[in-house]
């Protein structure tokens, strides 16, 4: 396993390793379909670049993984479509960026839900992701890529993206750390527009430490995003006495399959003996999340999926413009079946006479939320949920019931409304090699570090 | 309009009254668009001025340009209006091939500045209902069976004012616009060019019965490129609407196009094709509070607006309506005037330099045509000759020919003057040399004179102007030849 202690790599073997990695990464591809392209020449060319560097850097040599809905310079940015297959990105996001300029290296952009619109990663033109700790189940959604390609210690890092659950489902699903910061914590420029308003970059990674290190390489302002912001400096936790550790309400938890609600009630034990104060049967507004978090996503992604409308990206010829013939066929040849019910659900929640039922009343039942989560918030230091109210389902299993797929989001779109920061933990029982479940810890907006540390103290006292 | 259709027109006006409102869009003056650092630069090729979020690449997004912001908000202020506490972008959402997002950044709910209004003569306002900020669209350029698309004019930024619908003629209509265009101009919030599209103009009509007070079924024209076609439209469609209210039909709602060339409207699109944009905020773009900073710095632009000026320029040098015209359809042109006319003081000599701007003055020289540098130092030049005129220097006529001289060459009128030795004779002794010579060598004429041929006085002085080179005082010289001749007249 990768140790974030000690220097990543030494400068002469960087190459060498570098060139293992992507060795690794292709047979990860045979069995789990992680990626969507693989990037070799770019690799190997920013590894031999990097040994000749001086300058000290923190992240010197560290391979990640790109989801593949950020733009990375020259390389593919399909986000899993077929209207983006052969698109190639002219610029680079500002959060590659900053990883590029701390001394990572990229080495492949990896596969996900088409325009990150799922729970499973099923939905990707170019196959599904099979999860590594079973192949017959998915790897989670829509990062699946990101969260298969470390769970398999290709690389101990990959970035993903978080709309409603998308980093911390498919890291819980395969058994690894997923980190969702707070909303604008991260610049999203560069990061192809889901839902706007909820999009997050974050990290999926072997240990919540390294999840850690590479957030504070990506973290700050950014003039390229006005939706960016400053996150409060802490000072590291070393115990959990005194700790108010809020747990979500029971009946959540009641639907849950026997392995969360077990988890749920260990976890209770494992904080109390580390000194914590239990908080019981908290609800910042569950109920509302998931329709909330469907509407105004939806919504959102009608908009920006506007664009891919036929005139700049894909083959389809554009002969009939004048004829108006361009959009409808090519959006309805593009996009994939998801993407489009999607698409007609957020152009529904915005039509005039339908918006004030369905969009606007989301958006304030979206306040409601937020400001009962400051009022949890006033007695209580983190709130843990479950990830998902059951481990990774089969391939096929759901993809016919999108309401069910839906379900499946519960724990994890409502951190997104908040827009606070929540980290996804993988959780140990005696199945948990084979089908891994996990929990995840939530902090007030703008309370990263503190999270991050928290979780850090966590996983040093538990199976390291 | 032919004397048929003027006649119409008065019946028309008889059982209707329109009700115009203007929608006017104005490009802003910035060195880079609205949401990008793209340059605004008008003559560069297609495509030239675009990056990833002007061409609407997947992941791109947008960052306002304060400095736009600031345009805005000082017109909403110089105008009036209300500038809003919190600054709120929506998307406009509909699909065509120059919209590179498939949504325009624009402002619906919460536009920028409400209320205000545009000053038009005297009293006469028109009222705005609200000024609002957003993008430019691309342009779609079409050549034989091919259409290509320029983005350079994507995300340029733009306000749109929108006024009441409570004006009652063309004339109006332009007027109001005219005003606004002055007013853009001043405070430089914009080239105000309709035909570099940095302003565009759209107007809608309606036609109700005279004393009703509802409003009729409104038609919106698009796109008028000139003053005079503003005018011109609003007749056009003043009598084709009231033709089909005269005659029982009713009048569809429609957005029409006005063709310069035939003096008609068409219809564009009518209401059943109406759009639903789907206005939503945009999540990007986060509401941001209006500080005080902003508005002081928007306010730090404000100069006195043209309508203001010139009633003030009339009263303090006694201009006529037309010439006030004239020197106010520039910002430039009056500060020239203005300094220009700097430490005048007598009623006359204002006249005489007023006369001299405008007669002499801008019939050679504009700002186009010589630029800003010469304009301003041919005109300090125009002022020394007026200067000299009046301490009666050079006569007015040597003024002139100096002033032809100043079109070839760069000269210092004074210097010119002395050089050429051009300065006016006043000296009685001299004078009194010249007319007694001319009288002297011309015995004929003068026994003329005196045998009662007046007329003969005007070719005397036509002599000693000769004589003299131009250079004596008229008056002067008028007084020494009544005296001289007066003298011989009753030595005889």
């Amino acid at each position: 396993m990768f140790d974030a202690d000690k220097s990543f790599e030494t400068k002469s073997s960087l190459r060498k390793t570098i060139a293992l990695t992507l060795e690794r990464a292709r047979n990860t591809q045979k069995t789990t379909n992680a990626f969507i392209s693989i990037c070799d020449d770019l690799a190997l060319a920013r590894a031999e670049e990097l040994e000749k560097t001086t300058i000290n850097k923190r992240l010197f040599g560290l391979p990640i993984a790109v989801k593949d809905n950020i733009n990375v310079l020259g390389t593919k940015t399909t986000c899993g479509s077929k209207l983006l297959a052969s698109y190639i990105s002219s610029y680079t996001s500002t959060a590659v960026s900053r990883l590029l300029e701390d001394g990572a290296i990229i080495i492949g952009k990896t596969n996900m839900d088409e325009f990150a619109m799922g729970s499973s990663s099923e939905s990707s033109y170019f196959g599904p992701v099979r999860n590594p700790r079973d192949l017959s189940k998915v790897a989670g959604g829509s990062s699946g890529g990101s969260a298969a390609t470390v769970a398999t210690g290709t690389v101990s890092v990959a970035l993903g993206s978080d709309t409603g659950g998308s980093i911390r489902q498919p890291a819980s699903f395969c058994g690894v750390v997923g980190f969702k910061p707070s909303y604008g914590a991260i610049s999203r420029f560069g990061l192809v527009a889901h839902g706007s308003s909820l999009d997050q970059i974050g990290p999926i990674a072997n240990s919540a430490k390294l999840c850690a290190q590479v957030f504070e390489s990506m973290v700050g302002l950014d003039v390229r995003d006005q939706s960016t912001i400053e996150i409060a400096k802490t000072t590291p936790k070393k115990s959990f006495s005194g700790l108010r550790v809020a747990f979500v309400a029971n009946s959540w938890v009641d639907a849950c399959d026997d392995r969360i609600k077990n988890m749920m009630r260990e976890l209770r034990t494992k904080f109390s003996k580390l000194g914590a104060t239990i908080i019981e049967n908290i609800d910042p507004g569950f109920k509302y999340a998931l329709p909330c978090y469907y509407i105004i996503s939806s919504a959102e992604a009608s908009s920006n999926l506007s664009r891919f409308d036929g005139i700049r990206y894909g083959n389809e010829s554009i002969a009939s413009l004048r004829e108006r013939k361009v959009f409808a066929p090519f959006r309805s040849s593009g996009f994939g079946a998801e993407v489009k019910r999607r698409i007609m659900l957020g152009t529904y929640v915005l039509s005039e006479g339908y918006a004030e039922q369905y969009y606007r009343k989301a958006i304030s039942a979206r306040q409601k939320i937020i400001s009962q989560t400051q009022v949890m918030f006033d007695s209580a230091d983190v709130f843990i949920t479950p990830v998902s109210a059951s481990p990774a389902f089969s391939i096929g299993e759901k993809t016919a019931d999108p309401v069910a797929m839906y379900q499946s989001d519960t724990f994890t779109t409502y951190a997104n409304l908040a827009k606070i920061p929540a980290i996804a933990l993988p959780f140990r029982d005696d199945k948990s090699e084979q089908s891994p479940i996990g929990f995840q810890i939530h902090a007030p907006y703008r309370a990263d570090r503190a999270l991050l540390s928290v979780a850090e103290h966590y996983e040093a006292q538990h199976d390291r | 309009m032919t004397a048929e259709q003027d006649s119409f027109y008065s019946q028309v006006r008889k059982n209707f009254k329109p009700t115009i409102g203007l929608e006017v869009h104005v490009q802003l003056k910035t060195k880079t668009k609205l949401f990008c650092s793209c340059p605004t630069k008008f003559d560069a090729q297609p495509n030239e001025n675009t990056c990833e979020t002007c061409l609407g690449y997947p992941g791109a997004l947008p960052s306002l340009n304060g400095r736009a912001l600031s345009l805005a908000i000082r017109l909403g202020i110089a105008l009036e209006g209300k500038v809003r506490d919190a600054l709120l972008f929506e998307r406009k959402q509909y699909f065509y091939p120059d919209l590179p997002k498939g949504y325009q950044i624009s402002q619906d709910k919460s536009p920028i500045i409400t209320g205000g209004s545009i000053p038009i003569a005297g009293e006469q306002k028109l009222l705005l209902h609200h000024i609002h900020i957003e993008e430019d669209a691309g342009k779609l350029v079409h050549e034989g069976m091919s259409t290509f698309i320029d983005l350079n004019r994507s995300g340029m930024p733009l306000v749109e004012v929108v006024s009441m619908p409570v004006l009652h003629s063309g004339s109006d209509a332009a007027r109001a616009f005219q005003s606004l265009q002055r007013i853009v101009r001043y405070l430089e919030i914009s080239d105000g060019n309709l035909e570099e599209g940095s302003m565009r103009c759209d107007v809608n009509i309606s036609l109700a019965p005279v004393g009703s007070n509802d409003l009729g079924t409104k038609c919106e024209i698009k796109n008028l490129n000139s003053i005079k076609n503003i005018e011109r439209a609003v007749q056009f469609e003043i009598v084709r609407q009231g033709d089909l209210l005269l005659s029982g039909k009713m009048v569809t709602q429609s957005t029409l196009s006005f063709d310069a060339v035939t003096g008609k409207t068409a219809v564009l699109r009518t209401k059943e094709d109406a759009k639903d944009y789907r206005y939503m905020p945009d999540p990007d773009l986060p509401a941001v509070t209006v500080t005080e900073d902003v508005i002081n710095s928007a306010k730090a632009g404000i100069c006195e607006l043209p309508h203001m000026r010139q009633t003030r320029l009339q009263r303090e040098y006694a201009l006529t309506h037309d010439e006030s015209e004239i020197i106010i359809s520039d910002k430039s042109v009056c500060d020239n005037f203005e300094a220009f006319m700097a430490g005048l003081k007598t009623p006359s000599a204002i006249r005489t330099a007023v006369n001299w701007y405008v007669v002499e003055f801008l019939r050679d020289y504009s700002i186009t045509q010589h630029g800003k540098k010469e304009f301003d130092s041919k005109s300090r030049a125009t002022r020394k000759i007026v200067d000299m005129i009046e301490s009666e220097e050079i006569s007015g006529k040597i003024g002139k020919k100096i002033f032809s001289e100043l079109k070839n060459k760069d000269i210092d009128p004074e210097l010119y003057v002395s050089e050429k030795n051009l300065r006016q004779i006043t000296d009685r002794a001299v004078i009194a040399k010249f007319v007694a010579e001319t009288l002297q060598n011309h015995p004929a004429e003068l026994s003329e004179y005196l045998a009662g041929k007046e007329k003969v006085f005007q070719f005397f002085t036509g002599e000693i102007m000769k004589s003299s080179q131009g250079k004596i005082s008229p008056v002067a010289m008028d007084n020494e030849l009544k005296s001289q001749l007066s003298s011989i007249k009753s030595k005889s």
